[in-house]
Order: structure tokens, then sequence, then C-alpha cells
């Protein structure tokens, strides 16, 4: 009777709040989870676990399960596999058609180690356009935190590869023609272009950033690394800026080198 | 007419005092915050002991219990009224059987990509528990080899950022016990055990195994230990048999102390009556012991129930951190059971619970 008659046992409070996130999380019940530790946080505004719940929370509303690829990221050769990604270095040109393929050479190597990076986490899913918004808000919650966890730090990683796998098929590939309104003709204009390409490189690096507190080890080659992938950014707008002077033929040469080399996408007319 | 029974109302305010005094045992010990269990650490999945299938049916209330039908008693003072010798060899294993071997692996360093995903990728809860041994049990010397006891339990809660928390642990252990009746009614024995261990027992972040501080989470640990237990029962010559029984439980050495493991000397006590019952016997028994020694003290009770009818033993137990019940025979050479167990009541934690089955078989001369 005594046993029966009993309520639950309270538990640690704290412990006890975060636990009942938890529970919405994983009943489906994102927005519920949101709303309750939004008030938490409110109430307690240097309880960095219960920001970290609730960046979890809006990453579970962007439908994202980090158990159903654990494996993968814990598969201890994954950040060597990455660093080997991103060195990958493009071969010089030696063609008389130097400036153009040098241009395509570093766009290829750049999306190669973007493409390689993401191909090392192959598993981790596409996000939709729709819920997109709330993994970036979900990053956010977690870039606003001074003292994060090295695992929270991986947590961050492994949204912030959601997004360069999303950037790399939408964003990277914008066409670096554009039609212009006066004469209705297709025109370099590399501005998008190289808008996208910045947001890509800052990605990249953020993600190294984020994996040098995660293995400190590996601090000082993960650094390296992050300044020859600005680097490498910067060449590329660089050449970029370079062929932006190009007359009609050579446009054309351009664009059916672009098509040539895989990469047809960047040869489309951007209305 | 007497109007007044002096004995009647003495004994019915002493009875009432008595259930406020359990109502309050049980109850009263809500307001405190001794352990917490935001991660399930329950007693029942989470106790380091390796036990029989009878003596978990009962919750653990066996210290009453003078013969343990499937293997040596848990207080060694009994020892003197078993009357027939017992030589036999018991099997038990629990449903999940499937994540045996992603255990040994887990115990033996392997942690790999294949190995995660299956113990973290699909189930929340994971609960597998197998082990053997070999018995006698005579009227003055018990002895018991488990050359393997293997125990699993894992739950994983937010699928987005996994909070993990897990139990694994390997053993094979040497029990001997002996007893000698000192007075009319009165037992004293001593049990000594020995045992070799290999655990993990962590609460973690999942991605904490992706860091380089995190690589050695899931390493194993292990540690020997030599226990020395002295008890004594008194039983009194009575009707129903009852009867009183004290170990002092965990006295002894470990070869290193960790502070994942936890088992401080303990002084356990149970009690126990066995009325007749139609056509059997019915032992019920009340015990006072930790099991993983980090609950609360109400948590410490453990009621049993045993109904013993020709070959078929029916058991139940109940304690504060679950329930149990299930089905002994034993046969002239051959014995078997099973029993079901769950953490869900009395107090369970909403969706994080256990539903575990045991099953059990012997052979025995």
């Amino acid at each position: 009777m005594g046993l029966n008659g009993c309520s639950p046992r309270p538990q640690d409070p704290s412990k006890e709040k975060l636990l009942k996130a938890s529970r919405l999380i994983d009943a489906g019940k994102p927005d519920e989870a949101i709303s309750y530790l939004e008030k938490l946080i409110e109430q307690e505004p240097q309880n960095t676990d219960a920001k970290v719940a609730l960046s979890s929370a809006y990453a579970a509303k962007a439908g994202i399960k980090v158990t159903s690829f654990a494996g993968m990221i814990i598969n201890a050769r994954s950040v060597e596999n990455v660093m080997a990604e991103l060195s990958k270095n493009a071969e010089p040109s030696t063609t008389p058609t130097g400036q153009v393929d040098e241009f395509l050479k570093k766009v290829s190597s750049l999306m190669s180690k973007a493409s390689g990076v993401a191909r090392i986490y192959v598993d981790i899913p596409e996000i939709r356009d729709d819920v997109y918004p709330y993994l970036l808000y979900a990053i956010e919650i977690l870039e606003e935190q001074k003292d994060l966890k090295a695992e929270d730090k991986i947590f961050k990683v492994i949204m912030e590869i959601i997004v360069l796998k999303h950037m790399i098929s939408t964003d990277l590939v914008v066409g670096i023609f554009q039609k212009d309104w006066y004469s209705q003709k297709c025109v370099l204009n590399f501005n998008k272009f190289n808008r996208s390409l910045i947001k890509t490189g800052k990605l990249v690096v953020a993600i190294l950033e984020d994996l040098e507190v995660a293995h400190p080890s590996k601090a000082k080659e993960l650094n390296e690394l992050s300044g020859k992938i600005v680097s490498s950014i910067s060449d590329l707008t660089s050449a970029a800026t370079s062929i932006t002077v190009l007359d009609e033929a050579s446009q054309m040469f351009l664009k059916n080198a672009i098509i040539s080399a895989g990469i047809g996408n960047l040869a489309e007319c951007q209305p | 007419m007497r109007l007044y029974q002096p004995e009647l109302e003495i004994s019915q305010s002493v009875s009432r005092r008595l259930q406020l005094v359990l109502v309050l045992f049980f109850c009263f010990p809500n307001v405190t915050y001794a352990q917490s269990l935001a991660f399930s650490r329950n007693a029942r999945t989470f106790e380091p002991q390796q036990a029989s299938l009878v003596t978990k049916g009962l919750a653990f209330a066996c210290l009453g219990l003078e013969v343990v039908p499937d293997s040596l008693p848990c207080q060694p003072a009994w020892t003197p009224l078993r009357k027939d010798p017992h030589l036999g060899v018991e099997l038990m294993l629990s449903n999940g059987y499937g994540a045996v071997d992603n255990t040994r692996k887990l115990l033996s360093g392997e942690v790999s990509q294949d190995f995660i995903n299956s113990l973290f990728g699909e189930n929340r809860v994971l609960q597998i528990e197998g082990s053997g041994e070999i018995a006698f049990a005579s009227k003055f010397l018990n002895s018991k080899y488990v050359p393997k006891n293997l125990k699993y339990f894992s739950v994983v809660r937010n699928q987005t950022n996994p909070d993990v928390e897990l139990y694994a642990v390997e053993e094979d252990a040497y029990v001997f016990q002996s007893g000698i009746k000192v007075l009319p009614g009165l037992y004293t024995g001593v049990q000594v055990r020995s045992l070799n261990r290999k655990f993990i027992r962590k609460k973690f972040k999942l991605l904490t195994i992706a860091t380089e501080a995190g690589k050695d989470a899931l390493k194993p640990k292990t540690h020997s230990a030599i226990y020395i237990e002295p008890g004594f029962g008194y039983q009194l010559p009575w009707y129903w048999k009852p009867r009183i029984s004290v170990l002092v439980a965990n006295l002894g050495f470990i070869s290193e102390k960790q502070p994942e493991w936890v088992e401080p000397t303990e002084l356990q006590v149970g009690l126990g009556v066995t009325p007749n019952l139609l056509y059997g016997k019915l032992d019920l028994l009340l015990d006072y012991k930790g099991l993983n020694f980090e609950e609360d003290p109400q948590d410490r009770v453990h009621f049993g129930a045993l109904y013993h009818f020709g070959a078929m033993y029916l058991m139940s137990g109940i304690d504060g951190n679950g329930t149990s019940g299930g089905i002994f025979y034993r046969l002239e050479s051959i014995n078997a059971g099973i029993m079901y167990s769950t953490t869900q009541f009395p107090r369970g934690n909403g969706d994080y619970f256990t539903q575990t089955i045991y099953v059990q078989i012997g052979w025995q001369i």
C-alpha cells in the first residue's frame, strides 16, 4: 500500500529538468522541448547545459538524429581523413591558357576538398530546405557559448558538416554567368560565386577550429590547414577576378572548359 | 461483559502505529535527494551481484530463506539446515541475448563503428544478463564456482545529441560457505567470496568518444576482490518458524579502488516466516540490503514470497526499484525456471524502464 501510494521519488532538480527536455525530443516534440528550455534559460541564463540542449532541440526540429550515424562519427580515423582531404593541392597550370586553366583547377580543387569531406561523412543525411534555418539557428546558439566542452564542439561540427553538404549541393555550384538585363547576354559575374566561396571557406575554417578544441594534439596541424584554406579561397577569388575581363570568345572557351571539367553547373546562366 | 479490553486496545494501537510507520517509511524519504536517478541508475539494472533465478525472482529478499532451491543460501549460517546434499549446474540467460557478443567485445576493448551502431543505433534501452554456476551444498560446507557472469545495460536519451548511461561487467567468482548450530535455533556461519571483475560503468555524452580526451571513455577497468562475510541466524521455535538473519556483506579487500565501483561493507538484515498454505509452504521474506549500494534507504527494503508445492516454486518480489515474478520447477535431476522482472513498477521513470525475461535451466544430483 505504501509503495503503491507514493509518488515517484524526486530527482536531482537540474538533471531532472534536462531529462524532461530529452524526453520531449525523443517523443518527437521538439517544439515543446524548445519552449520548455527557453523558459529554463530565462530563469537560469548561465546554464550552458540547457543552451546545448536547446541547440539539440532545434537540431531535432531540423530532423537530425546523431544516433543514426554515431558509428561513423566515432570512427577514429575520421579527423585524419578530413585533414588529408583538405590538404590535397591542385596542380599548377603550364598551358598557354594559364589563367583559365588555373582558375578551373583551383575551383575543381576546392570542390574536390569540400566533396571529399562530405564523402567521409556520407552517412550524415541531407537536410531539407524548409528545416535548414533551424539547423543554422542551432549552430548559432552554440557559437554564442564561450566554454563549450569538446563533445559539444563535435556536435557543432556535425551540424556544420550537414550545412557544408547542403552548401555544396546548392550554393557552391551557383553559376558564374549572369544574364545582363540590358543586352540579355550571359556575361561573367563572379559576385554570387565569390560570396558562396567565402561562405564555404568560413564554414570549413569553423569546422577546423572546432576540431582543434576536440583534438588538442592536432591543433597545430588543424590551424595550419585553416590558414591554407583561407589562402586557397583568397587565391581563388583573385583568380576569378583576374579572368573577368575575358572577351566573348574566351568566355565561350571558359564555358566549355567548365563543362569539360565536370562542374557544368558553374556554366549555367543565372537570371 | 467487559466493555474495556485493554489488551485489544494496546494491540490495535501498536498495529496502527506500525501501519503508520510503514507508510511513512516508504513515503517520507520521497523528500530526500540521496541519489539522482536521472539516468535510471536503478539498483535492479546496476546491481553487481551474481544471483540465481529464484533469488532475483524474490527481489533479492533471500536472507531469511533457509534453502534456495537453485543455488547456495544467501545466509551461510543456514548451512546446517540443508537436509540433502546437492550438486548442480545452472545456466541463466535473459532476453536481449543478441547483445552478448557485442558486450564481450566492449569489455575486451573493441569499440568499432559497427559495434557503436549496434549498441546505440536503434534501441534506447538495452539489457542483457547471462551467467553459469556450478554449486555444491551440504550440511557442513557449500561451494560455488561461477565461471562467467555477464551483465550489460545501456540507456540512450536525446537521439539528437545523445546522453548515454552504460554498465557492463564480466566476472568470475568462487564462493565457500560454512555454518554451525551454536544453540537451539541459533546458527552462525561465514561466507568467503573471491572474484575477478572487468567492467565499464559510465555516464557520458556519446560524442565524447569522438574527442581526443574521450577515446578511453569505454576502456574497461579490472579489479579482484576477496570478501569474508560472517552471519548469524536465529529461528524461533514457533509455528510459522519466524526467523531473523544478519549478514555483514562486502567485508574484505579489493585490489584497486575505483570511484565507479562502490561496494561498501554493509550490515544486511533479513526476516522470514513460513506458514503452511493449502498443500504447500509459503516463505514470506523481508530483507534490508543494498544492491548497488547507492540506493536511498527505502529502496533497500525488499519483499519476497516463495510458494513451494511439490516440485514447483512460485516466486514473487517487490522493492522500490522494481517488481519480479516467476516459476521454477525442480525435478529429480533437472530443473528449469522462467522469471519476469520490470523496473516500471512501482516507481517507473516514464518511458525509461526495463522489462526482462530470464530463463534458467539446470542439472543436479
